[in-house]
C-alpha cells in the first residue's frame, strides 16, 4: 500500500506537479490561520466574544484531529461556562465560608418580622407569674392574684401569664417572688428572671405594714416591674 | 429565518470553509510572491471578497484560484509601475516538457481532473500531492486523524491510478 503512495508521490515530483511549501511557511500558514479568520470577521461587523471562544475551541479541535460542528461547539461552550461557574461559585463559596459560618446568601425580608430567638411565633405573654412563696398558701395566692391583676391592669390584657417552674418556655421573662415576716413587718419581695440567659434581671421589695396595705404594696410592686419589663 | 440567524450561519459556515482552504491559498499566493507578508495580505483580501459571495458561488476551489489570479495581478501591478505578464507569474509548467513528458503530464492532469471524489478529498490531494503536507498537518487541518488522512488518501490515488489504466497505463511503474 505505502508503495502505491511513494510512487505516487516520485510521478508528482517528477511531473512538477509537486510545489513544495517550506516548513516555515507551512507552519505560518497554520498558525495563522485563525488570526486571519478572527480579522476578516471583524470587518465584516460578524465578528462577536463568544464566537472568537468558539473558533478557539473549533481549532484546537481540529488540531486534535476532531471534527466538529459549531452546534457541538456551542453545547461544548455551554458546557464549559456551566463547569467553570459552578466552580467559581464553589470556590467563592469554600472562601467565605470560614469567615462566615452561616450561610453564604441570606434573603432579608425587611417586612418579615425578625423572628423571636427562643419563643413560638405566636407567644405574646411579656412575663409570666409564678406563684408567690409564703408564711401560708393563702399569702401566697394573695400576692400572686394581686401582682398579677395589677400588671395585666397596667401592661394590657393577655400579657401577663401564670407559669409553674417546670415550664417556662412560652414567656421571655418570669416573675418570682415571696411574702415573707420578717420582725414586726412582712416583705413582698420579687425577682424578674431572664429566661433566656436564667439571671435575674431585676430585684425589688416592698413593706407591708398591715393586711391593709398588701394591695398597695403589690400595685407599687406592679409599676416597678412593668417599667422594667416595658 | 431572520437576519441575525442567517449571519451567524454564513460566517459558521465561512469559518469552515477558510480553515479549509486557507493554507492552500495562502502557499500558492506565497509560491507566486515570495514574500510571507505579501501573501498574507493577499490571501486577506481574497477572502474577504469570498466572505461576501461564496453563499452563491458553486465550485468554491475554482473560484478561489480564480480570484487568487486576479489579485495576485493587481498586487504586482500596484509594485510596480511595469506591465506585468500574468502568464509569465501563473506559466503553466507542462509547456517546459519536451520529449513526450509534456503528453504525459496532461493525462495525468486530466486523471486528477476527471476523478469524482468529495471537495474534502480534493483538499487533501491538493495538499499532500501538490504542497507536500504530512498527513498530520493535513489532518489538523481538515479535523482529522492521521490514520484518517492516510486511508481517505490512499483511496483517492487508487481512483487516480484507476482512471490511468482507463488511459492506457496499465503499471504506475512505467511513469517513473
Amino acid at each position: 500500500m505505502n508503495s502505491i503512495i511513494e510512487n505516487f508521490q516520485k510521478i508528482m515530483r517528477k511531473y512538477k506537479f509537486l510545489d513544495e511549501t517550506p516548513a516555515d511557511i507551512r507552519d505560518f500558514s497554520l498558525a495563522s490561520s485563525r488570526k486571519g479568520l478572527t480579522n476578516i470577521l471583524k470587518i465584516s461587523g460578524d465578528y462577536s466574544f463568544i464566537f472568537g471562544r468558539m473558533l478557539f475551541i473549533y481549532y484546537t479541535a481540529k488540531k486534535l484531529g476532531i471534527k466538529a460542528s459549531f452546534l457541538q461547539i456551542k453545547i461544548t461552550l455551554a458546557i464549559i461556562s456551566i463547569f467553570i461557574t459552578l466552580s467559581a461559585i464553589i470556590g467563592i463559596y469554600l472562601f467565605v465560608k470560614p469567615f462566615n459560618n452561616s450561610s453564604p446568601v441570606t434573603i432579608i425580608d425587611k417586612k418579615k418580622k425578625k423572628p423571636e430567638k427562643y419563643f413560638p411565633a405566636q407567644t405574646r405573654f411579656k412575663i409570666g407569674i409564678e406563684a408567690f412563696e409564703g408564711s401560708t398558701n393563702e399569702a401566697g395566692r394573695r400576692v400572686t392574684t394581686a401582682v398579677s391583676n395589677s400588671l395585666t391592669k397596667i401592661l394590657g390584657p393577655g400579657s401577663v401569664t401564670l407559669v409553674s417552674k417546670k415550664n417556662r418556655s412560652p414567656v421571655p421573662k418570669v416573675l418570682t417572688g415571696s411574702i415573707r415576716q420578717l420582725g414586726k413587718n412582712r416583705y413582698i419581695s420579687i425577682k424578674i428572671i431572664d429566661v433566656e440567659s436564667s439571671k435575674v434581671e431585676f430585684a425589688a421589695a416592698e413593706k407591708v405594714t398591715s393586711e391593709n396595705t398588701v394591695s398597695s404594696a403589690c400595685f407599687k410592686l406592679s409599676k416597678k416591674i412593668a417599667d422594667r419589663i416595658k | 429565518m431572520t437576519q441575525k440567524t442567517r449571519n451567524k450561519t454564513k460566517r459558521e459556515e465561512f469559518s469552515q470553509l477558510y480553515s479549509q482552504y486557507y493554507p492552500l491559498v495562502f502557499n500558492t499566493v506565497y509560491s507566486k510572491t515570495g514574500n510571507r507578508d505579501d501573501a498574507y495580505d493577499i490571501s486577506q483580501e481574497i477572502f474577504i471578497i469570498y466572505y461576501e459571495k461564496f453563499e452563491k458561488i458553486g465550485d468554491n476551489r475554482k473560484w478561489l484560484f480564480g480570484v487568487l489570479r486576479n489579485v495576485v495581478l493587481r498586487h504586482y501591478s500596484q509594485k510596480s509601475n511595469t506591465t506585468v505578464d500574468i502568464d509569465s507569474i501563473f506559466e503553466d509548467v507542462s509547456l517546459t516538457f519536451v520529449n513526450g513528458f509534456r503528453d504525459t503530464r496532461i493525462i495525468i492532469e486530466e486523471a486528477i481532473e476527471n476523478i469524482e471524489i468529495s471537495e474534502e478529498d480534493r483538499t487533501i490531494l491538493e495538499y499532500i500531492a501538490y504542497n507536500n503536507y504530512s498527513y498530520t498537518h493535513v489532518g489538523s487541518i481538515l479535523g482529522m486523524t492521521k490514520r484518517q488522512v492516510g486511508y481517505r488518501y490512499l483511496a483517492i490515488v487508487k481512483k487516480i491510478l484507476e482512471v490511468l489504466r482507463e488511459k492506457g497505463i496499465q503499471n504506475i511503474e512505467d511513469l517513473l
